[in-house]
């Protein structure tokens, strides 16, 4: 059982190796980042307190948001998804993805205290 | 039994509204005396008459009788009937010889026909007969007659009945009017009755009847009952001022006092409302309106009630005469302690006139001696784990020596009031405990309260009454005051000196009873602000900021592994200006973070976005345009 799950795993492993272009490993590798930050907020959150409360929502907004931001950016950019997005350029995703970041983080600042 | 009981309730009742509660006293005479006396200064002709009169009711000597008689003279031109009935009278009281003229004669005649009023005929007829002139009775019954019909009012009927009182032969057509003016009068408290207008009025028309019925020589309408309350009104007015007013109050109590018909009668107490062992009398007077003796009577106490509970203790005895008053021993009928109200009866066997003789209450207290028995002190243990340790004394001695309790004791105090007359066991209405601290002379009081079988036990328990004493320990005096209204000792018994510890107050100062530390100013009041919540131990939060830090370090791994390749970055302006710009709106927002407010962030944040969206914009432009040309060739 655990020998064919590990398996699973190794192949499914092997073809994103092979196969996702390196554009879409880097925002995979970004999403991840963000992912293990959040968690680690989480964890805080839930062994130590909420005291800072403000400072908790916002740092954990902040990974929310970015890792909803990354993974729109990830979709747009996404070559197979390109009949959904004829009209949108990964230039132009990357825009938006810029300006939508800069409009979360005014926010978090200023939730942050 | 019942229905005897009632008739003598309603008979109680009856009576009670009969009898005088006081009468005219010498106090109240001298006082009289003296406003008549001030009124013979007066140059007014009807003070001076009123003031004369008056004097000779109340018997009393007239000085300078000549210069009086000369000061009524120089008056004598006067034309009008008022002042000449005034002097008339006057002069008549004080045996002055005076003379009218024949013209004032003629005039004062003329001046006795209907329509010129009763008041007119009033002081008309009044001044001729006390002139000496005599009277046309039939005349003026006519003329009196005629005028009572325009004016019935109750002063003119009071007028008509004086003058009607003056005349000979039949006036039975004014004397059937008294009927008339009696049931007119107004009823005070059910024990009064007065006519409207007041002293004068009811006086003139009450004297007026009394007379009137005099002359016919026949009762007149007014029941014993209404005379009696005519009398408790004059009686009730005896703190009248004027000249005038203690004149007409004379007049008619000289004729309630004195007349062939109703001789109202008041009795009241002589001596102290109280008798005890060593006094067991007490004694009435019984006299009428004036304060005057009636003569022979007997007078009877009907009942004596004890007022707590209705308590008959004696019935129908006679009281004894002595020098003028009426004693009885009441203590001879063995009455317990209290107040007793006592009905008396006087009669006379040749007098039938009295009114007001049956039923008089006056109130008497019955006082005791009362003895302090088998008094016991002592202490016992709060929680009673051992039994009290109590020692008798007997009253007046003190204790020897002194008593001392601490906080986990009792103090008990043991005692029994005996009434030495009854030798039952009694309850008083004050039974209180002083304890006098010795230094502080501070004294604290406590009731000692009976228990049902009347035994007294008073039990300080020092450790939950320690806040009542202030925790003031030390040297104590001890002192029991027997107090009451019936009875004859009341007693301060000191009976011991007590060494009392209190224990410390557990929680806090006592609060000190001086008034000046409420007055002390209070501790100012400083604006709180909410405490920080705790923060957690150093060490956990720097963990987790660098827990929070490893994930980059990963990514920074991770995109190393995949070899991003940074060399198709091209360092030209709008490359350089996007970057630059881009990490500027990064610094603005931690500095954001760390002092700036919103609105010089948005300022600041226009400044730069403008340069990174052109740049941006070029720069992307420039990539897709690269991108393009890439697929192109291919």
């Amino acid at each position: 059982m655990t020998a064919s799950v590990t398996s699973v795993i190794a192949k499914f492993y092997e073809e994103y190796a092979k196969t996702t272009p390196s554009k879409l490993k880097l925002i995979d590798a970004y999403l991840f980042y963000i992912l293990l930050t959040g968690i680690v907020q989480f964890l805080y959150c839930c062994l130590v307190g909420t005291f800072p409360f403000n400072s908790f929502l916002s740092g954990f907004i902040s990974c929310v948001g970015s890792f909803v931001l990354a993974a729109c950016l990830r979709l747009q950019v996404n070559p197979e998804n390109k009949g959904q997005f004829e009209k949108i350029s990964p230039e132009r995703a990357f825009a938006d993805f810029i300006f939508a970041h800069m409009v979360l983080h005014l926010t978090v600042m200023n939730f942050i205290g | 039994m019942r229905f005897t009981a009632l008739t003598f309730n309603i008979l109680l009742l009856c009576a009670s509204a009969l009898g005088i509660t006081s009468f005219l006293n010498s106090n109240d005479q001298s006082r009289f005396k003296d406003i008549l006396l001030s009124g013979l200064n007066s140059d007014d002709a009807g003070s001076l008459d009123y003031a004369i009169r008056g004097l000779t009711f109340l018997e009393y000597d007239i000085p300078n009788k000549n210069n009086l008689c000369q000061k009524l003279k120089t008056k004598l031109e006067s034309q009008t009937t008022e002042t000449l009935f005034h002097l008339g009278k006057a002069s008549a009281s004080l045996n002055c010889a005076l003379q009218l003229s024949n013209t004032q004669k003629e005039k004062l005649e003329t001046t006795i026909t209907a329509s010129n009023g009763v008041s007119e005929i009033f002081f008309a007829t009044g001044a001729l007969s006390s002139f000496g002139a005599t009277l046309d009775a039939p005349k003026v019954l006519k003329a009196l007659n005629a005028a009572l019909k325009k004016d019935d009012s109750i002063s003119s009927l009071g007028q008509a009945f004086q003058v009607a009182s003056l005349l000979d032969g039949d006036v039975s057509s004014v004397f059937g009017r008294i009927e008339d003016v009696v049931v007119q009068a107004d009823q005070i408290d059910g024990k009064m009755l007065q006519f409207e207008g007041g002293l004068s009025v009811t006086a003139l028309v009450i004297s007026g009847a009394y007379k009137l019925a005099n002359t016919v020589g026949q009762a007149s309408f007014i029941s014993k009952e209404q005379a009696n309350k005519f009398a408790e009104y004059f009686v009730s007015r005896k703190s009248v001022q004027t000249v005038k007013g203690v004149y007409y109050l004379l007049e008619v109590t000289s004729v309630l006092a004195d007349n062939a018909f109703h001789i109202p009668v008041a009795i009241t107490l002589a001596s102290k409302a109280a008798v005890s062992k060593s006094e067991p009398k007490f004694q009435v007077k019984v006299t009428n309106i004036l304060g005057k003796s009636l003569g022979s009577v007997t007078v009877i106490a009907d009942s004596a009630t004890r007022t707590l509970d209705d308590a008959v203790v004696l019935s129908q005895k006679q009281l004894t005469p002595k020098d003028g008053l009426f004693e009885l021993d009441l203590m001879s009928s063995n009455p317990g302690k209290g107040v007793y109200r006592v009905a008396l009866s006087a009669s006379s066997s040749d007098d039938t006139r009295l009114v007001g003789n049956v039923g008089a209450i006056v109130e008497v207290k019955v006082l005791t001696k009362i003895a302090i028995e088998e008094t016991e002190i002592g202490t016992a243990d709060s929680d009673q784990s051992t039994a009290a340790k109590l020692r008798k004394i007997s009253y007046p001695k003190k204790l020897d020596g002194s008593l001392e309790a601490d906080s986990h004791q009792k103090l008990i105090l043991k005692f029994l009031l005996r009434d030495t007359l009854t030798k039952e066991l009694v309850t008083v209405h004050q039974a209180f405990v002083r304890l006098t601290h010795r230094e502080s002379q501070q004294e604290i009081f406590f009731v000692a309260e009976p228990d049902v079988n009347d035994a007294y036990k008073f039990d300080l328990d020092l450790a939950t009454k320690a806040k009542d004493f202030l925790y003031l320990s030390g040297h104590y005096s001890m002192d029991l005051i027997i107090g009451d209204a019936v009875i004859e000792n009341p007693t301060v018994w000191q009976i011991a000196e007590l060494q009392l510890s209190f224990a410390t107050p557990s929680a806090g100062q006592p609060k000190s009873s001086k008034a000046s530390e409420m007055y002390q100013m209070k501790p100012e009041i400083k604006h709180m602000f909410r405490e920080p919540e705790k923060r957690p131990p150093g060490i956990v939060s720097n963990t987790f900021t660098l827990l929070a830090i490893l994930p980059f370090v990963i990514f920074i791994v991770l995109v190393s592994r995949l070899g991003v390749n940074f060399s198709s970055f091209s360092f030209s302006l709008s490359a350089l200006g996007f970057h630059l710009s881009i990490g500027g709106i990064f610094v603005l927002f931690v500095s954001f973070w760390l002092y700036l407010n919103m609105f010089q962030t948005l300022k600041l944040l226009v400044v730069i976005a403008i340069p990174a969206f052109v740049s941006g914009n070029y720069m992307l432009t420039q990539i897709a345009a690269k991108r393009r040309g890439a697929t192109k060739q291919n």
